[in-house]
């Protein structure tokens, strides 16, 4: 009989290879001692840990998490919103705080002060996620012997966050506007970035944050009454902005770093303004939404020759000849582009224009006829990624495909939205596609 | 046209066993091993180096390794970091046939494809048993795999203490 070759005669690293693509190696870490080590190996380097309130008040999980050798440096906690959660949660940071750089924080409901405490606890983390937070406040009518209690609490109440490690904060949609109260909390010059994805109105309070760190760099804001702050002192480098409005002086005053600059969710309809961005000598990312800009005005955007990702959006609809003066527009650097005209057929001839003066190895178009994509696939012969909202019925489609054979490119991702066809002819679409595409390793039908 | 030195030279090389090999020096050159190997003999001196001796590979899995080579000698190989960013994509449906062998071979596939350096192909041949290893019990996986269950009772359970917040169900 011929000697049998063992799995585990493999060296360690090529099992770390192998392990490291099963994704749950709970059961496979259980099959023997050898394999127990290594999936604690794969691990090691990298351990992100889930966890919310009913797991941590199961004690056997408590326990382990506190006992365990494995280290995280990535924590998500979701469901805090008792004092005994809480205070788990605190020993779970305690003992993990030298390796945590990422804090994560959804569906929690604590007092300010407890807040506090959970960041100062983490001490090494350099970045805080929040979502969906609330602020319990601590009135309780009641007399009884918790006011006693909540006395002593009070004695030794957080009073700010001591921590200089944190550089980047993201505040994400449903949050408790009174969780901002954070924002001030953080030492002086600490942040370098902010994410604010919620409505602000404390005008007063994001300003007093805005003053204190002058190291900001990468700032997203979304308000009504941009306006009324002011971030003259700041030298940005990234600037998101959600609003109705946009201030002309906002956007003067960090003319010399802006590199990223995204306007996307909401029309812009003032020409100064439009003008004034496209003076941006150094912008390499924009994103904007066009509303009600004279022709004149957007032929400045070939002003930015720095370009390298642009995105525009319109919901107007724009003259056929003024898109053939957009799509003639030659910048060098521009490899990204997308175009998000949903209420315009873009003419055939325009996009072999648009060919002619763009290298592009990312294109986006909302929307095109499925004689347009093969159009785009012909004349943009670099396209690495290609993702197109088609707009044409199915049996032109079908006909369309039957004629191609196999196509041979770049393509490495292609993503198409069918917006007229059914499930069941998308399927035998996502077909057709696989095997005229043989190469592109990414495809996707919506 | 040069008619007298082709394009793609013929190169031999020699498995462990003593058995010589004929392929083409494009096809070699997907092992990195190799190539670093004739970088350092010079251009020059490739027609005249003679067979290349493999002692980590035997002539069965050699056999196999250059049948993987010779197909994709044409195609652009991934570098080990690009590999390292690659998720759950597309396989070559030819890539996906020639992987169905026996664990026996398809061990030593990996072993020379680690020995000779070539990242896809040890990316294919390594995927494949993480394949077969998701969604198995341990039970499973010992008998796949021809492996003994090494755990005492009690460790068993100080591991599991240890890690009850990981164990999925």
């Amino acid at each position: 009989m011929s000697k049998k070759v063992q799995i585990k005669s493999l060296p360690d690293e090529i099992l770390m290879e192998i392990f490291g693509y099963v994704d749950q190696k709970w059961q496979l870490s259980m099959t023997c001692k050898t394999f127990y080590y290594i999936c604690c190996k794969v691990d090691e380097n990298r351990y992100l840990v889930k966890i919310n309130g009913k797991m941590i008040m199961n004690d056997k999980i408590f326990a382990s998490l506190k006992n365990t050798s494995r280290k995280f440096d990535e924590v998500h906690i979701s469901g805090i919103d008792n004092d005994n959660i809480y205070k788990r949660v605190l020993q779970i940071l305690m003992k993990h705080n030298k390796n945590i750089i990422s804090l994560h924080l959804a569906t929690t409901q604590l007092t300010k002060s407890q807040y506090l405490n959970l960041f100062n606890t983490a001490s090494n983390v350099n970045q805080i996620v929040i979502k969906s937070v609330a602020i319990k406040c601590h009135e309780d009518k009641k007399i009884n012997m918790t006011r006693i209690k909540k006395l002593k609490d009070k004695a030794c109440e957080v009073k700010s966050i001591e921590i200089t490690s944190v550089k980047h904060i993201l505040i994400d949609q449903h949050c408790d506007r009174k969780i901002l109260f954070i924002l001030n909390e953080f030492p002086s010059d600490s942040l370098e970035t902010l994410i604010l994805r919620f409505p602000t109105n404390d005008m007063k309070l994001l300003q007093q944050f805005l003053c204190k760190q002058h190291r900001l760099q990468k700032l997203t804001i979304y308000t009504n009454f941009i306006h009324s702050i002011s971030i003259v002192h700041l030298h940005l480098t990234h600037l998101t902005i959600e609003s109705r409005t946009i201030s002309i002086d906002l956007l003067k005053s960090q003319r010399s770093n802006l590199t990223y600059l995204s306007i996307i969710n909401f029309p812009l309809n003032d020409d100064e303004v439009f003008e004034e961005i496209c003076s941006f000598k150094h912008l390499k990312v924009l994103k904007i939404f066009i509303g009600n800009i004279s022709y004149d005005k957007i032929r400045t955007i070939s002003r930015l020759q720095m370009l390298e990702e642009l995105t525009v959006k319109s919901a107007i609809k724009i003259d056929e000849g003024q898109l053939t003066v957009f799509c003639s527009m030659k910048f060098t650097s521009l490899v990204k582009l997308e175009l998000l005209l949903p209420n315009l057929d873009i003419r055939d001839e325009n996009l072999i224009i648009l060919s002619k003066s763009l290298m592009l190895l990312y294109l986006r178009i909302e929307s095109v006829s499925i004689s347009q994509f093969f159009i785009v696939l012909t004349n943009f012969s670099g396209l690495e990624c290609l993702k197109l909202v088609i707009n044409s019925k199915f049996n032109e489609i079908d006909q369309h495909l039957n004629e191609i054979h196999e196509f041979n490119g770049n393509l490495k991702k292609l993503s198409l939205n069918f917006i007229k066809l059914s499930l069941l002819n998308k399927l035998s679409i996502t077909q057709k596609l696989k095997s005229i595409f043989p190469n592109v390793k990414n495809l996707e039908v919506n | 046209m040069d008619i007298d030195r082709p394009s793609d030279p013929q190169v031999s090389v020699v498995s462990s066993d003593g058995t010589m090999f004929h392929t083409t020096l494009k096809s070699i050159l997907l092992s990195g091993t190799i190539k670093d190997m004739i970088e350092h003999i010079g251009e020059g001196g490739v027609e005249n180096m003679g067979a290349i001796p493999l002692q980590n590979v035997d002539s069965k899995t050699l056999e196999i390794v250059i049948k993987w080579i010779e197909h994709h000698k044409d195609n652009i190989q991934p570098t080990s970091e690009e590999i390292k960013d690659k998720t759950a994509d597309f396989i070559d449906p030819w890539d996906e046939n020639f992987l169905e062998m026996d664990l026996d071979k398809l061990y030593n596939l990996i072993t020379a494809a680690n020995y000779l350096n070539i990242p896809q192909l040890l990316w294919l041949s390594t995927r494949k048993i993480a394949m077969l290893i998701k969604n198995r019990t341990p039970q499973e996986i010992r008998s796949l795999f021809n492996i003994e269950d090494d755990w005492t009772p009690q460790e068993i359970e100080a591991v599991q203490k240890e890690n009850q917040w990981c164990e999925e169900k």
